[in-house]
């Protein structure tokens, strides 16, 4: 049955941190109408990978040095949304298309080195295709310890800048005629996004990150109707999400568990949406506010 | 690394062509709608969508594959806006719940099969473009690859939709509403161009993978709206796009990768044509008229310097009226502090006076002899200040502006003013010439007449 | 040089917004008088809601610059309360009523501080003057419109600021709300607080304000409103704009974008 094991534990303990960062993280992106910008980060991440990888070899390493992996993924992924910033400002175009255009390119671009990558001899083992889909089992105590830290970062910021955030996703221009730095704000939210981004590659990969930004915050709004609430109730989901996957995953022979957590976290929404009390289905067709 | 033969690689670039070509219908209406991102739903619900035709039919037979990715592109899209509705929820993450959720769904299935029978999700993911010349089929005699005759049936049939529902198309892509009150149904015609997205990120994933149909949707289309503000133009523009760089991506992929990176292997062609694509934007951006980088940064510099030359001649006319000269490196510093032209501006607005024979003396020999306007000089500078001081007077009067809160404003707009407009300034500023009071600026200076 | 009077709570001195969008503002010029309750009118698209959005550095100004007492706007932040339109938000975001009023006392917060009993007290004193204290944990999303534009004035009231912008505050609110609308106004000006009002309807006009500022795209009259709301200004405010000024600012416009 269930193998609790030091393994499944780490991997249960990475999931549960990484849900909890990705519910704070992604309550921030949905209020601030930008969810689907976490798709398009993601994406954006493999480029990165990939010449961190070339980089690493070329400078006398393995390439399989995580740390150097994993900040080529976040340097890809910040270059995506500035990229987005850059293209919206310049083309003049709406945001779904400049998100489209990074994402496609970004994604088209490391998918071309990574092909690359593998024919040579040594790519082969590198593995860097697992942070495409993702691959929790392989995921060691390092893994823990980087989902631990996102996960700290998410709660400090949110903690400290709670009034901030607030503000800045419900009434951009009345935090800037109080003169607060909105950019400065937008800045932080997306660093924060992005450090989710990178610590899900290993467990849920760079295309299903996105559900883990998404589902939870998503779930937790037709739970509340409070901001605070919001994040606290976001969080929990992620991380019951994070532990559930993993023990679902448990449960057959060869289940995934990366999908299994978004599977998890997809049906914790659709109950939600029959029977949230206020704006669950249930609730609004008995109301007659369907 | 392959020599290029056309019979493997010509086919490699039709089949990309071909995509591109069938995506650039459905693309330009979906940025031109601003729901770019769906493509990116719908193209992530053919993974799981193979997954579904391969557990309902228990083969790797195509046809199911087709029928799979097809009804769960069209759950995506009809899905996501259901539920956006339903829930209230906003249709970006609407959009983002339903696939992921399909996604991960569709992993756990291929995992599950995988003893079974091989279904690679990074070949759902990447496509395997090279590998379509080995798979054909006969048509007419001829031994055709499978993935052309497929896409080019779609192509064949987005460009027939296209053609038979052009104006419902454009005028449901410009304004829903009023194309309910044509009677057009946007919502049916809406629903079509989106099954038309739905079936070409189908038809499209074999050849460029699922992923990368997104660029090959979007990124054409968003290029070519740089360059045309036409829904037909749009299209055509992207077709060619996509051609371009279905060449370029083949190419780069199968002659220029292999001699950059040791080992040696042709690299992913449908990565490679969609990061071509990216740059095909990036270069599109720099040369785009009207909105491409060069051309605003060049219009810039023309209109700092047309106005740094008229302010020149303006200023020339004003220290004339006052019997003072100047020589050149003078005027230039008045220019800079004065006007606040930008040094290299002001050089060679300097520059540009004398070469036009707009002033006369001054001559590179003696930078330090005085400057003086020659004769079409005179009336161009009269020209200019007489928009400067009727604006002066147009503003005190009918803004009621203090006198001395003029100058500024008059500054900026004595160089966007000609004659015709300095005559209605004249007119509907009420302003009597011939009464000699009315004759002089604000500030009691002469107003100049207009030359003929 | 036109003297500005250095004890003015909104001193806009030659300030002109011309942008890439319509409408622009040219050369506007004004001292608004303390403790006075002032209306700005005009025709759509006469740039009133730009007006307020260039005083308060939403909008980027051409030239110019606006005083706030006499010291630069930026300096002065604390001293000034603002009601944007209520379309601007999203009411159906997750925030209860007092939620939105405690955002007013944000500003003096300060970033990393929290909200103690001072501003809970400040946001329920606010809460209580407009009259909606028992909505005070409703979610923003379940009052009516007037309710809503109660809550922005509350907010801005939590404020508590020496001046107060307005954009439109009166726009499609019932009777009842109205009337809280202008008790509030009141009983800031008994208080010496000035409150800059966006308001398009005439008839209301001279009975809500001591001061109106006619405008279109350029100020056509300031003063006390008896004496500005006269039958030649009103022509001249809504009656034609000055289509050669337009012509040129879009000239203008358009020689900037290339």
């Amino acid at each position: 049955m269930i193998g609790l094991d030091y393994n499944t534990l780490v991997v249960a303990g990475a999931s549960a941190l990484l849900g909890t960062a990705g519910g704070l993280a992604g309550t921030l992106m949905l209020l601030r109408k930008r969810a689907l910008m976490g798709d398009a980060l993601g994406h954006a991440t493999l480029p990165g990978i990939a010449v961190a990888y070339l980089a690493s070899l070329a400078l006398g390493g393995s390439g399989k040095e995580v740390w150097a992996l994993m900040l080529g993924a976040g340097a890809g992924g910040l270059a995506g949304v500035v990229g987005v910033a850059a293209i919206r400002r310049i083309a003049r175009v709406s945001e779904d298309t400049a998100m489209a255009i990074v994402l496609g390119s970004f994604f088209g671009l490391g998918a071309a080195l990574l092909t690359v990558i593998q024919a040579s001899p040594q790519g082969n083992q590198a593995g860097l295709s697992t942070f495409v889909t993702g691959h929790a089992a392989s995921m060691v105590r390092s893994d823990l310890d980087l989902a631990m830290a996102v996960a700290l970062v998410c709660i400090l910021v949110v903690l400290a800048l709670s009034k901030e955030l607030r503000l800045l996703c419900f009434d951009e221009p009345f935090a800037k005629a109080i003169g607060r730095s909105t950019k400065c704000l937008d800045a932080l939210v997306l660093l924060v996004v992005t450090g989710v981004v990178i610590a899900g590659l290993q467990a849920v990969g760079l295309i299903l990150i996105l559900a883990l930004l998404v589902i939870p915050a998503a779930t937790a709004r037709l739970l509340t109707d409070r901001f605070g609430a919001m994040l606290v109730i976001a969080a929990a989901l992620g991380a019951a999400s994070g532990i559930g996957g993993t023990i679902a995953s448990s449960l057959g022979p060869s289940l995934p568990t990366g999908p299994c957590i978004v599977v998890v976290a997809a049906a914790i929404f659709a109950a939600a949406l029959l029977v949230a009390p206020r704006n669950g289905l249930i609730a609004r067709a008995a109301g007659g506010r369907l | 690394m392959t020599s290029w033969t056309w019979a493997v690689d010509g086919w490699i670039v039709a089949i990309s062509a071909l995509c591109a070509v069938a995506c650039a219908v459905p693309g330009a209406f979906l940025v031109v709608r601003r729901n770019a991102m769906l493509a990116d739903a719908v193209s992530h619900a053919v993974l799981p969508g193979i997954a579904l035709g391969f557990l309902v039919s228990g083969t790797r037979d195509p046809l199911w594959m087709f029928l799979g990715a097809a009804l769960a592109g069209v759950v995506v899209a009809v899905g996501s806006g259901a539920l956006a509705r339903l829930g209230r929820i906003d249709p970006g993450a609407a959009m983002g719940i339903t696939f992921t959720t399909m996604f991960a769904i569709g992993l756990i299935v291929i995992v599950q099969v995988a003893d079974k029978v091989d279904l690679d999700p990074s070949c759902v993911l990447y496509g395997a473009v090279e590998l379509a010349p080995l798979d054909t089929v006969s048509l007419m005699g001829a031994s055709i690859p499978r993935a052309a005759v497929v896409l080019g049936s779609v192509c064949a049939a987005n460009i027939l939709v296209a053609i038979l529902l052009w104006k419902e198309i454009l005028v449901t892509a410009f304004d829903p509403a009023l194309a309910g009150t044509l009677g057009m149904r946007p919502k049916w015609i809406e629903g079509i161009v989106l099954g038309m997205a739905a079936a070409t990120c189908v038809a499209a994933f074999e050849s460029v993978g699922s992923i990368l149909v997104v660029a090959m949707m979007i990124i054409p289309a968003a290029s070519a709206r740089l360059f045309s503000d036409r829904l037909g133009g749009v299209v055509a523009c992207a077709m060619a796009t996509g051609i371009v760089a279905a060449f370029a991506g083949h190419w780069l992929a199968s002659s220029v990768a292999p001699m950059v990176v040791a080992g040696g292997r042709d690299a992913s062609t449908a990565g490679s044509v969609a990061a071509s694509l990216g740059a095909i934007f990036v270069a599109c951006l720099m040369v785009a008229p009207r909105r491409g980088i060069l051309r605003r940064g060049v219009d810039r510099a023309r209109l700092a310097l047309r106005i740094a030359r008229e302010d020149a001649l303006g200023l020339l006319w004003r220290l004339d009226e006052d019997g003072r000269r100047v020589g050149v490196r003078e005027l230039r510093d008045l220019l800079i502090g004065g006007a606040q032209t930008r040094p290299w501006i002001a050089r060679i607005a300097v520059r540009a006076l004398s070469h036009d024979g707009l002033v006369e003396g001054g001559s590179s020999a003696g930078r330090r002899d005085a400057i003086a306007l020659s004769d079409r000089g005179r009336r161009e500078g009269a020209a200019l200040v007489r928009s400067h001081r009727l604006w002066e007077l147009y503003l005190t009067r009918k803004l009621a502006l203090a006198p001395d809160h003029v100058h500024d404003t008059a500054m900026k707009l004595e160089h966007v003013t000609d004659a015709a407009m300095r005559e209605r300034l004249v007119r509907e500023g009420e302003i009597d010439l011939s009464r000699q009071r009315e004759a002089s600026d604000p500030h009691g200076r002469r107003i100049p007449d207009d030359a003929p | 040089m036109r003297e500005h009077s250095k004890s003015s709570p909104l001193g806009i001195h030659a300030l002109t917004v011309a942008y890439h969008r319509k409408p622009v503002l040219w050369d506007i010029d004004l001292d608004i008088p303390a403790g006075s309750i002032v209306g700005i009118i005009g025709p759509n698209g006469a740039g009133k809601s730009t007006l307020l959005k260039a005083c308060l550095g939403l909008v980027p100004a051409a030239s110019g610059r606006v005083t706030v007492f006499g010291k630069p706007y930026e300096t002065q932040r604390a001293l000034v309360g603002y009601v944007p339109q209520r379309e601007s938000v999203d009411w159906d975001f997750p925030v209860s009523v007092f939620d939105v009023v405690m955002m007013g006392t944000y500003g003096r917060l300060g970033w990393l501080r929290r909200a103690g009993s001072a501003e809970r007290e400040r946001a329920h004193a606010a809460l209580e003057s407009v009259g909606i204290s028992e909505y005070a944990h409703r979610q923003i999303g379940q009052l009516s419109g007037g309710q809503q534009q109660r809550v922005f004035l509350a907010r801005a009231l939590a404020q508590e600021a020496r001046l107060y912008l307005m954009d439109e505050p009166f726009a499609s609110v019932d009777a009842a709300t109205e009337q809280a609308i202008v008790g509030v106004l009141r009983k800031m000006r008994g208080e010496g607080r000035t409150a800059l009002v966006v308001h398009h309807d005439l008839e209301s006009a001279s009975a809500y304000f001591d001061w109106v500022v006619l405008l279109n795209t350029r100020v056509i009259a300031a003063g006390p409103t008896h004496e500005v709301m006269t039958h030649a200004h009103l022509r001249e405010t809504y009656g034609g704009r000055l289509t050669l000024l337009d012509e040129a600012g879009e000239r203008l416009q358009g020689a900037q974008r290339g």
